[in-house]
């Protein structure tokens, strides 16, 4: 698959301070590319950066083959953009804000979006009388009403309530469906994993790790903690699960396939005459990647 | 033609949600009809021979009270954060919300000043402009001017705060210098000179008919204003 966003060798600095450094990132076309990291990792300067709203000192973006700085009007029709921190002036109607964008694109909203984002209601509000998630998926409504190719969301489901994220969700599985290219932020883990094709992980300006679409898709992998009361586990020459720690009689494997990993402990467990004291079953997560990242535990 | 579309449905937007502001209606309507009401009684009241300058100082102060106070803070919030960075990400020219406030504002000042040019007479007795014709050119040329100073002032603040503070300077400053409190051969000498820097003085005597120097003063500071705003504009729009 074809790159449409290519990031090369990015430096961006505030002042004296640096906070991407000589970053590369490819987006192919069609794929839901999530970039996570910590706080102040650099997430938000970056997609700024390839939404042409920050300029950078060294390196080139280039997006479906177009620079910023010579076509930002063709890339402003193909863009859909939801910035984390945004606003519309306080007086403005919903539908005026609409309107607005609408004709700035040049294009007829397409009414099922209202429904679709459970915006309806609220077009004769004015946009200062709205709670955050009402305020999040107008943004979200604006930022696809030109049915752009590529869609940039910075942490679109940031304090929003489970109906609000559900709704998000499927507009984005939907425009997914759809062979949009839809990068995105987020600090909740659980979206990333479910949303994403592909994990991108940010630490202090640079790409420390990424997480394929492979082994997003291998994440039926498991951890499952376990101690008996004889042991017995420790020596097991299992086919299913690996050893990956042991601490205190309790051993941590590592299995991909669940059923087949504990039908082999069982069966061990019994020919040594063995019992279960205690057992802990946990999926791997991107947030436990994460975490492992920014303790250094990669390294 | 989609730019034009655009601009309407900006400008549209723009002057609805004027109205919708308490501290804008108050400022471009409530406080400069008050004052001009206010006012009126105590000049008129003071020296018969203020009714021949009535309706020109009112509307000059008019013109002062809607673009010095009122447009500024709606212009700033434009020029910088986040308000600015939603529309240049939704790909909103913001270019287009700055000529909508200026229209908008022009809107505001025009009907300011025919309430103070119909109800002054009526009122106060307040003579009439001798040329009505002139009394409109100048009029058009004045708006153009003050509208031009509130957009510079909006566009150069980092701050609505900032803003505010820069629009009182302007505003008090501009009422005492230019005749229409005060009258300019009251001030010391000093003043005087300085008071040619203030463009509402020469609106006001635009206002009070055809005066060559303070046309070319006029027309001057618009000039200047307008390439002061390119600059900024320029500014503003660049990635940060």
């Amino acid at each position: 698959m074809e790159s449409i966003i290519e990031v090369r060798n990015l430096d961006k600095s505030y002042g004296k301070t640096q906070v991407l450094f000589d970053l590369n990132l490819d987006v192919k076309n069609g794929e839901c590319l999530g970039v996570v990291g910590g706080n102040g990792a650099g997430k938000t300067t970056l997609l700024e950066c390839i939404e042409g709203i920050r300029a950078w000192q060294k390196g080139d973006i280039l997006i479906d083959g177009l620079t910023i700085e010579n076509d930002s009007k063709h890339l402003r029709k193909i863009l859909g953009v939801q910035l984390q921190s945004s606003s519309l002036p306080a007086e403005i109607k919903v539908k005026e804000a609409v309107e607005l964008f609408a004709v700035e694109h040049n294009v007829r909203v397409d009414e099922r979006l209202y429904d679709e984002l459970d915006v309806r209601l609220l077009l004769d509000k004015q946009y200062g009388k709205l709670s955050t998630g009402q305020k999040r998926r107008l943004h979200l409504l604006l930022a696809v009403l030109h049915d752009p190719k590529i869609l940039i969301l910075d942490e679109p489901t940031a304090g929003l309530d489970v109906n609000s994220k559900h709704l998000l969700y499927t507009k984005i599985n939907e425009l997914k469906e759809k062979g949009k290219t839809i990068l995105l932020t987020s600090h909740d883990m659980y979206e990333v994993e479910n949303l994403c094709d592909r994990v991108v992980f940010i630490d202090k300006g640079r790409i420390s790790k990424e997480l394929s679409e492979e082994s997003l898709q291998d994440r039926d992998r498991h951890v499952i903690a376990i101690s008996s009361q004889k042991n017995s586990l420790s020596k097991v020459d299992t086919m299913y699960a690996r050893l990956i720690e042991e601490k205190d009689g309790v051993l941590f494997f590592e299995c991909s396939n669940i059923s087949a990993c504990l039908k082999e402990f069982l069966e061990h467990l019994a020919a040594q005459d063995d019992e279960i004291t205690d057992v802990y079953l946990k999926k791997k997560t991107v947030e436990e990647e994460l975490t492992k990242m920014m303790r250094g535990e990669e390294q | 033609m989609k730019s034009l579309k655009a601009l309407l449905v900006n400008l549209k937007t723009y002057y609805l949600m004027t109205f919708r502001n308490t501290f804008l209606v108050i400022a471009h309507y409530l406080l400069p009809v008050l004052f001009y009401l206010m006012f009126s009684v105590v000049f008129v009241g003071i020296n018969e021979e203020n009714k021949k300058t009535i309706i020109m100082s009112m509307t000059a102060f008019g013109l002062a009270m809607n673009s010095y106070i009122g447009l500024p803070g709606s212009v700033v919030r434009y020029a910088i954060g986040d308000i600015k960075r939603a529309y240049i990400a939704g790909g909103i020219k913001l270019w287009h919300v700055f000529v909508c406030a200026a229209i908008s504002n022009m809107v505001h000042c025009f009907v300011t000043s025919m309430v103070i040019l119909f109800t002054a007479k009526p009122l106060f007795g307040a003579v009439m402009p001798e040329s009505m014709g002139w009394y409109f050119l100048a009029l058009f040329i004045s708006i153009v001017l003050s509208t031009l100073m509130g957009v510079v002032i909006g566009m150069f603040s980092k701050t609505e705060g900032v803003a505010t503070i820069i629009s009182q300077a302007t505003f008090l400053p501009s009422l005492f210098l230019s005749g229409t409190m005060v009258p300019i051969e009251f001030l010391p000498k000093i003043l005087q000179t300085i008071s040619d820097l203030i463009p509402l003085k020469h609106t006001y005597i635009l206002l009070q008919g055809y005066d060559q120097r303070s046309l070319i003063f006029s027309l001057g500071f618009i000039v200047g204003l307008l390439v002061l705003l390119v600059i900024r504009y320029r500014f503003i729009i660049r990635r940060e």
